[in-house]
């Protein structure tokens, strides 16, 4: 394979670059073992110009390799792009590649319906809102983007963070890196936080910092959205160890409040624990634990 | 914001149908009409927009073909005096002076004098039905305080011009309804509504008012992602929680509180005003009305029992 000077190379020039990230360390130690096998394609510019493997250059270059093997590719821009991707298509893009599809064919000049005839083919569905939001992430900072990789984050979830500005998803991914999160945590989490930006007029980052795990953060955003419901929450785990209803005794009230009933199950093995049964409830009625009760499920409660 | 396109559809099928309800929820037991699917007013907070399929305003103009269903409606409904309503997959007049279509109904129900027809609307405009107004047709409005009406109706009539139409009805001889509905909660709105509520004191025979029913907001899930998209900071103020019937709600401890005030309020105006709540729970009805409802039916026949007062035995 006929090689060529990486400094011959214009390796800044990354229109074609539908990669990201571009290093990979299983990519790096295979080319240390072996050498890079496949030819990296240029475009025939004055300076050279990379069209497929940016990843392979990158790692070259990590590496300390001075050449790399390469096949020069005689093709208007426009073509090179579109070779570009579907040289990468067949290993599966991330969402930030993409983006990045999307976001350099608009670069190039292609028109809307064209860029909407190769979306599916990225597993996109091909609406304006879909590209804009493309061009969103391609513009996005670094941090965001890993973000996104990091949580496996597909297009129409990076919808939820891209409501948000630029210095406000700094804040929501400094707020939420140190968190384990799944897919379905993100998402409820964004949701509240976009709430509490529409409600507040901005985003409570300050008040929200700090809480040791995912949990907590999830309390304290409940708390914020919906503090009448909290102080519900509390008033019936107050109740519930207060009354200290007894071992074969289980009161269930509906979670949300809603319900008006109250289901008040008993395990009973003999008359004795019917007897003690009845006069258990019969207190907890006297002492007014039912009626708290009913005051939560009959939306009563305003929490004093 | 451009305007949703006006369609004629085939007419076919059943569009005079019940309303359907929701589970756990007592329901007024009202006859729908679908005259007119899809509204123009587009408000933020409309259900039609995640509820109708297509976006435009689909209108069936086959009129013998729709009182014939009406007809046959009025028949099965033994026991009770039906109500029927064109204004739940559309607003009742907004783009009436142009089609025309309620001039029949109006004089259908005006010649059978079997049941009563609602026109619910937020589109002031009854000028062009005043040959054919009678007292069968009740007119009603959806009132909410001015700045709802600003920021989420936005295409509707100002609350003044609803309520001098209100009014005109009146003086013209039919008796009118009031629908607060959606209420919505949001920084402020207490005092809102009890300025709306004296406006409508003063502006309206309270006497010649046929009912007055109470919502607050509910919607669907598909809703709430539009409305966050959206931003709506109105729609988003109260806390909500999921129902029974997998619509979001306010939390019931709200709703009861929210439906007490302007309970109270609307009594303090008129003692004998006939207030229901529109689709809520049993519970809900007796903290705020004092009335433990458990059953439609037993909405229905409180209906039939204040048409009654009204009509005496006309009906």
């Amino acid at each position: 394979m006929e090689k060529i000077a990486i400094d011959r190379i214009d390796i800044d020039d990354r229109r074609f670059c539908v990669s990201y990230p571009l290093s990979d360390e299983l990519l790096r130690a295979s080319v240390q073992q072996y050498g890079i096998l496949s030819p990296c394609l240029l475009l025939d510019l004055p300076p050279l110009v990379v069209v497929t493997g940016f990843k392979r250059m990158e790692a070259a270059r990590n590496l300390g390799f001075q050449e790399i093997p390469f096949l020069i590719l005689q093709r208007g821009e426009r073509e090179a792009l579109l070779t570009a991707i579907n040289d990468n298509m067949m290993r599966g893009f991330n969402t930030v590649e993409k983006a990045l599809c999307v976001d350099k064919m608009s670069s190039a000049g292609f028109s809307s319906d064209e860029i909407q005839a190769m979306m599916p083919f990225l597993g996109l569905q091909a609406h304006d809102k879909t590209a804009t939001l493309c061009h969103a992430v391609a513009a996005s900072e670094e941090a965001t983007k890993t973000f996104l990789l990091s949580h496996g984050i597909t297009l129409n979830g990076a919808e939820q963070l891209f409501a948000f500005d630029a210095d406000e998803r700094t804040g929501i991914i400094s707020l939420l890196s140190p968190h384990r999160l799944t897919v379905s945590h993100i998402r409820e989490i964004l949701q509240s936080l976009r709430l509490l930006t529409i409600r507040e007029g901005s985003l409570p980052l300050d008040a929200l910092s700090g809480a040791a795990n995912v949990e907590e953060l999830r309390r304290r955003l409940k708390r914020r959205i919906n503090p009448l419901m909290t102080l519900h929450e509390e008033e019936w785990v107050k109740i519930t160890h207060d009354a200290g209803f007894p071992s074969g005794m289980e009161v269930r009230v509906d979670p949300f409040f809603e319900k008006e009933d109250v289901h008040v199950c008993l395990t009973a093995s003999s008359e004795e624990d019917v007897e003690g049964f009845a006069a258990k409830l019969d207190g907890l009625v006297k002492d007014g634990y039912f009626r708290r009760i009913f005051e939560l499920t009959r939306g009563l409660y305003r929490g004093n | 914001m451009s305007l949703p396109v006006v369609s004629i559809a085939e007419t076919k099928g059943a569009l005079v149908r019940p309303c359907p309800g929701t589970r756990h929820h007592i329901c007024c037991g009202y006859t729908t009409i679908d005259l007119v699917e899809g509204c123009v007013l587009s408000c933020s907070y409309c259900v039609l927009k995640d509820y109708l399929n297509t976006p435009g305003v689909r209108v069936h103009k086959d009129m013998s073909y729709l009182l014939q269903q009406v007809q046959e409606a009025m028949e099965r409904c033994n026991g009770h005096i039906p109500r029927f309503g064109t204004g739940e997959l559309s607003d009742s007049l907004a783009l009436d002076r142009k089609l025309r279509l309620n001039e029949h109904l109006i004089t259908f129900f005006g010649e059978k004098k079997r049941g009563l027809l609602e026109l619910k609307s937020k589109w002031a405009s009854i000028d062009h039905l005043r040959p054919f107004l009678n007292p069968y047709t009740v007119i009603s409005f959806s009132l909410a305080p001015p700045r709802i009406i600003s920021e989420e109706e936005k295409r509707t009539s100002p609350l003044h011009k609803r309520l001098k139409t209100l009014r005109k009805a009146q003086d013209l001889g039919c008796f009118v309804g009031l629908h607060f509905d959606p209420i919505i909660i949001y920084p402020g709105f207490e005092k809102d509504y009890e300025y709306l509520i004296g406006d409508v004191g003063r502006i309206l025979d309270l006497s010649r008012v046929i009912w007055v029913s109470m919502g607050l907001l509910r919607f669907m899930p598909k809703s709430m992602a539009r409305f966050l998209g959206e931003g709506s900071k109105n729609l988003l103020a109260g806390e909500f929680t999921r129902g029974e019937d997998g619509k979001y709600r306010y939390i019931k401890a709200e709703r009861v509180r929210v439906y007490r005030m302007i309970h109270d309020l609307l009594k303090e105006q008129e003692e004998e005003l006939f207030v229901y709540l529109c689709m809520e729970r049993s519970d809900v009805w007796e903290q705020v009305t004092g009335r433990r409802l458990v059953t439609n039916e037993e909405l229905i026949r409180l209906f039939d029992t204040r048409i009654q007062q009204f009509y005496g035995g006309v009906l």
